[in-house]
């Protein structure tokens, strides 16, 4: 019973000395070293140690309208369209049409085999990919090429 | 004790009675080609998946594939009967393709197609009476 009395006392001594430490930890923390990030903690004056609240919200924005900007600049290489090649898509017409063809003499096509024409299809420009979809799909509904889509 | 396994014959047989309740209907697949190549199909996947032969089947699905331009959809519909005569579209049409969304594993399914091999028509129809019987 004594021992458990001495623990307990021992205990909240201790959480009363971890209460005094972080108390004193807060209030110690330099205004320039508060754990803001570095881009948007900085004060554009550093004359000011403490900022206010408006002053933040107005960094804040501004930095926030930074990042976007600098995303967008980023983003707009991978998301433009690469422009189409007629030279290069009519290559790949023929290749896929021959493919087709193909396909058709050995009259079978398996599923591994279909997706990957699929997928070469896929590549063509609208009118090559409406083409060379129905040449497939009209080699299936005859039974030249058997498999499945 | 003759009477008591007449009763209990008779629980047995109002029993299994009720399990069979409820309509099942058993639409096998059917392919019409045409001769300019366009055609119809149609039948229940429950139909197909639990025929009595092993080609049968009926079904419709969507592709996406990335390309250099974006991103290429396209749905398809399959269907081969009993006999092997087989039915394939395509389409690119967004609402066609929305469609495809909408079957479900009992649903009954018909599509069509044009002389390109391009969908006409995809529906479902959702039935109790398409789930197969226990």
């Amino acid at each position: 019973m004594r021992t458990l009395i001495i623990l307990s006392v021992l205990q909240t001594v201790g959480i009363a000395a971890l209460v005094v430490h972080a108390f004193a930890a807060k209030h110690s923390i330099d205004p320039e070293q508060r754990p803001l990030s570095s881009s948007i903690a900085q004060p554009t004056s550093g004359a000011v140690p403490h900022v206010g609240e408006e002053r933040l919200r107005a960094i804040i924005r501004e930095e926030l309208a930074r990042l976007q900007s600098t995303a967008q600049v980023n983003a707009s290489p991978a998301a433009a369209p690469s422009p189409r090649n007629p030279a290069i898509d009519a290559d790949r017409r023929e290749a896929v049409a021959q493919q087709i063809e193909i396909y058709r003499g050995v009259g079978a096509i398996t599923d591994a085999q279909m997706q990957e024409l699929q997928v070469e299809i896929a590549q063509l420009d609208v009118a090559g990919r409406k083409e060379m979809m129905s040449k497939l799909m009209r080699a299936l509904n005859s039974g030249e090429i058997k498999g499945r889509l | 004790m003759r009477k008591k396994h007449l009763i209990a014959m008779g629980a047995l047989v109002l029993t299994s009675s009720a399990a069979l309740a409820g309509l099942v209907t058993i639409t096998p697949v059917s392919v019409t080609l045409n001769p300019d190549a366009s055609g119809t199909a149609l039948g229940s996947m429950s139909a197909a998946r639990f025929s009595k032969n092993e080609v049968e089947y009926i079904g419709c699905g969507v592709r996406r594939i990335t390309t250099g331009t974006g991103i290429v959809v396209f749905g398809f519909c399959q269907a081969n009967t009993a006999a092997g005569v087989l039915g394939f579209c395509e389409s690119e049409d967004p609402a066609l393709i929305a469609s495809i969304g909408d079957q479900d594993d009992f649903s009954f399914i018909t599509f069509s197609w044009d002389s390109a091999g391009v969908c006409r028509s995809i529906g479902n129809s959702t039935q109790s009476f398409y789930i197969p019987a226990k």
